[in-house]
């Protein structure tokens, strides 16, 4: 830590001292700008998750130094080791936009404390500990805003390697740190790092926060930060991923590894509240990059998620790995190509939409735009196909593909479709239907 | 082993090759009656009981605890003496599969630890020579079954994991500390004559339910000399395999565990197929696993099942007392009630006209198509052109008929509101008799 850091600091302690005792901004009122930021979101649709740091080194996840118990003094020889010469921001922000991604959220620290930028307030970072010396996240803000796509930052509020994150919660037990610390401390710590990362770097479109679930009965003075990143840029979204409801102050509802509302992955909630939506999904079991993980998922997989996503109004967040070197290993490559291919005929279906007017149903989900219904089969078989009834007329239906016409008979009790063949075995069979007014 | 099983061995194996024609063919002709109405038969059950009950039950931690746990064979031979079933009651078993509208019963025999469960003479590794209890289990529930009328499957694991001829040894067992040396025909032999033992001192069985050819699967496992003897010494006795394969020849029953793998099924098969399925997550009982499925999920797994046109065996592990765990029998219980009332459109039916769909399944009995809507919220629902003209669609439950229009590309019903707790909405359709 060096004398700016410390300033910074201090600065943020003073900033937040002023604000009461609430557990989140509970006054909190989206000024316009967060408002706008907000709708660009939910129109936005597709995001990138980078997972890269300090352990992408040994090519296990990013839970490396937990799942190890790798000591502080240990984990710290990996450092300068981390050269990553194949790195180029220009290729990560272009194999986005082919893609069709229109966000990246890029891990700036991890669990693991590691800081992917210069940060001020430690030297735990990649431009004092290794010897390539570059702010990543100098580098990747700058080459989005070049390619104008919009550059999220992902926070861990967790820490493993930070002394005053004491007490210590569920995990980073094995660290070998002192069994002290001033927990204040810490959280001023955070607030000083996020203001670095909300002053030094541009526009940042979002704070995705993480690890409160390790102290979940802590004080982690949400009110002060909230209001701290809201008044430093109020357009930032706040997405936290907490797994709980939304708290007051927060902007997006995320869910990890699972669709709004279900709970596969065991630790999310099902209570959907009023904020957009977001599901993030790795491509294949690990966030961070994994050498022997294979469990690739296919674009098929995938394409149905960010559909099924779509049809839940929400957001889809793929995350990518990237190795040691800087690459991004060729299959994730393929993966990503071939979903940005599908986009570029079907993302009529997709960007600008929310969720239809049917919820999901057995053979799939409706996304809307407009006057636009777009029926997204996935699960579908049968050349006709019943609705229940919808409050609008249905003027016309048609196939997005092939552009044939969809016989459409409109009963009070519901909709019934016959389409012109029977559904192929496709990704996806999108069906449109113009609504009368 | 002792004298007495060695000396058994030797003749069994020789009458074994005087009386057994080992060239003949072992698929049964398809005009073999005894064999199609056995089959035909077991397709008209659909739904049967397993049970998974041994000396492992004793550690209440699932029939696997030996292997799971690296345990010797020497130290698992100390369980049995610790077998001691106060409560066990085949008839109440049997009562309980009644209940539940269960029609036939697969009982485990001998599973992977080699212990047999009757008192066989091929060893004393056995309920009756090694417990207190000193029961035949297998006698007394194939005596109440057969007092019944309720069709019994025995069980038998071809993988031994204690037997010291099970060699070379294979996937699994390898932490039993058995010499490392044994003649795999011997094992084989001693394989035979346990079934022989089964069925000729225990029919006549419905059938016979093997397992554990997974674990050699290079192995010559002499299939067509067992797969022979079973035929001739009981030709109403169907043959399932649990082998995760094709079907190999000689064998009547395509058994699936928790699903159907459809790329196991021969183009053109004519064989039963069966899917096994367990309450919670474990087949022999374990003291702390509390995933229960709900009566719904195994109402359904009875649809699904029917409407793939398989069985559904369900399983419970009874406890080391011998009495089934009461959460079992409470939604065994409700499955025989559910079954009571629509036991029409799952009894006797085979798989419907059309294939499984996002909303459910069909079956179908003569002219009747059962419509089993299992997950389908709205007003009117799309169905497939049928392969002939409607008669009459009514719904099951009181017969109210079901409004419906008939075009070119299909059926579409106006369902009626599906009560509450209704799992399974169920409207059969009566099609014109083909001409």
């Amino acid at each position: 830590m060096n004398t700016r850091g410390a300033a910074a600091g201090l600065l943020a302690l003073l900033s937040g001292a002023a604000s009461g005792g609430l557990s989140a901004q509970e006054k909190y009122q989206p000024s316009p700008d967060n408002l706008a930021a907000r709708q660009w979101y939910q129109d936005a649709k597709f995001g990138m998750f980078i997972h890269w740091g300090a352990s992408s080194l040994l090519m296990d996840g990013e839970w490396v130094m937990e799942n190890r118990k790798i000591p502080i003094a240990q984990y710290e020889r990996m450092a300068p080791f981390f050269n990553p010469t194949g790195f180029d921001a220009a290729e990560w922000v272009a194999l986005a936009k082919t893609a069709g991604m229109k966000y990246i959220v890029l891990i700036s620290k991890h669990h693991d404390g590691f800081a992917l930028w210069d940060s001020a307030v430690s030297d735990w970072d990649v431009v004092d500990r290794t010897p390539w010396k570059q702010d990543i996240v100098r580098l990747l803000s700058d080459e989005a805003r070049r390619q104008e796509l919009r550059f999220f930052v992902y926070y861990s509020q967790l820490d493993w390697h930070h002394t005053d994150y004491f007490p210590r919660g569920m995990t980073g037990r094995s660290a070998g740190r002192p069994d002290s610390g001033q927990w204040s401390r810490y959280l001023n710590y955070m607030d000083a790092q996020l203001r670095e990362l909300l002053t030094g770097y541009g526009p940042i479109g979002g704070i995705w926060f993480d690890g409160m679930w390790d102290k979940p009965d802590a004080d982690w003075r949400l009110e002060r930060t909230y209001r701290m990143i809201h008044e430093l840029q109020p357009a930032t979204l706040i997405i936290p991923n907490h797994h709980k409801a939304p708290l007051p102050g927060e902007d997006v509802q995320t869910f990890e590894k699972d669709l709004p509302g279900s709970n596969t992955a065991g630790f999310n909630t099902t209570s959907v509240g009023a904020l957009p939506l977001e599901t993030s999904e790795t491509m294949n079991d690990s966030w961070g990059f994994r050498l022997d993980d294979h469990a690739f998922k296919s674009p098929t997989t995938l394409i149905r998620e960010l559909v099924n996503a779509a049809g839940r109004n929400a957001n889809f967040l793929l995350n990518i790995g990237p190795m040691p070197s800087g690459k991004i290993q060729p299959e994730f490559v393929t993966n990503l190509t071939a979903i940005g291919a599908w986009m570029q005929r079907h993302g009529e279906a997709i960007y600008g939409t929310r969720g239809g007017p049917i919820t999901p149903r057995p053979w799939g989900v409706t996304t809307q735009k407009g006057d636009r219904v777009y029926l997204h089969l996935l699960d579908w078989k049968d050349r006709t196909l019943a609705l229940p009834a919808l409050t609008r007329t249905v003027k016309s239906a048609r196939m997005l593909d092939s552009g044939l016409v969809v016989t459409v008979r409109q009963t009070p009790e519901g909709i019934t479709l016959l389409l012109p063949t029977r559904p192929s075995d496709s990704i996806d069979e999108i069906v449109v239907l113009e609504l009368g007014r | 082993m002792h004298l007495l099983f060695a000396a058994l061995v030797t003749s069994t194996a020789l009458s074994g090759t005087n009386s057994l024609s080992r060239d003949g063919p072992i698929l049964r002709p398809a005009d073999d009656d005894t064999i199609q109405a056995a089959r035909a038969a077991y397709r008209g059950w659909k739904v049967g009981l397993f049970i998974h009950w041994g000396t492992y039950s004793a550690l209440m931690d699932g029939e696997w605890v030996m292997n799971n746990r690296g345990i010797t064979a020497a130290e698992y031979e100390r369980i049995p003496p610790l077998f001691n079933p106060a409560a066990f009651d085949p008839a109440e078993w049997v009562r309980l599969g009644k209940a539940a509208g269960l029609r036939y019963i697969t009982m485990t025999a001998k599973h992977h630890d080699g212990f047999a469960m009757w008192n066989s003479r091929a060893s004393d590794w056995n309920v009756v020579d090694r417990t207190p209890f000193g029961k035949d289990v297998i006698g007394q529930l194939a005596a109440v079954s057969a007092r019944e009328g309720m069709p019994l499957f025995l069980y038998y694991s071809q993988l031994d994991w204690h037997h010291a001829d099970y060699y070379p040894r294979g996937g699994t067992g390898r932490a039993a500390a058995r010499p490392d040396s044994g003649s795999w025909s011997r094992y084989l032999d001693f394989m035979d004559v346990q079934l022989r033992e089964l069925l000729t001192g225990y029919g006549p069985l419905a059938g016979v339910w093997l397992d554990g050819f997974w674990d050699k699967p290079e192995a010559d496992w002499r299939l067509d000399q067992t797969y022979r003897m079973i035929h001739e010494l009981a030709p109403q006795a169907l043959i399932a395999s649990n082998h995760n394969g094709p079907p190999h020849p000689g064998e009547d029953i395509l058994t699936f565990e928790r699903a159907i793998v459809p790329g196991n099924i021969p183009a053109g098969n004519e064989l039963p197929l069966e899917i096994s399925e367990k309450i919670n997550d474990t087949w022999g009982f374990r003291l702390w696993d509390t995933a229960y499925k709900s009566s719904a999920d195994l109402i359904r797994g009875v649809v699904n099942a029917a409407g793939r046109d398989a069985n559904y065996l369900v399983n419970v592990g009874p406890m080391p007392d011998g009495r089934v765990q009461p959460e079992f029998v409470e939604r065994l219980t409700e499955l025989g009630v559910w079954l009571r009332t629509h036991g029409e459109a799952i009894y006797d039916t085979r798989g419907g006209p059309i294939p499984p769909r996002p909303w459910g399944v069909t079956t179908r009995h003569g002219n009747t198509i059962y419509v089993h809507v299992l997950a389908w919220s709205d007003p009117l629902l799309a169905l497939p052109a049928l392969p002939a003209r409607i008669r009459a669609v009514r719904r099951l439950l009181g017969g109210a008929p079901v409004p419906y229009t008939e075009s070119a590309g299909g059926v579409v019903l106006a369902l009626p509101p599906r009560g509450a707790g209704e799992v399974d909405l169920i409207v059969s359709i009566e099609l014109e008799p083909r001409p």
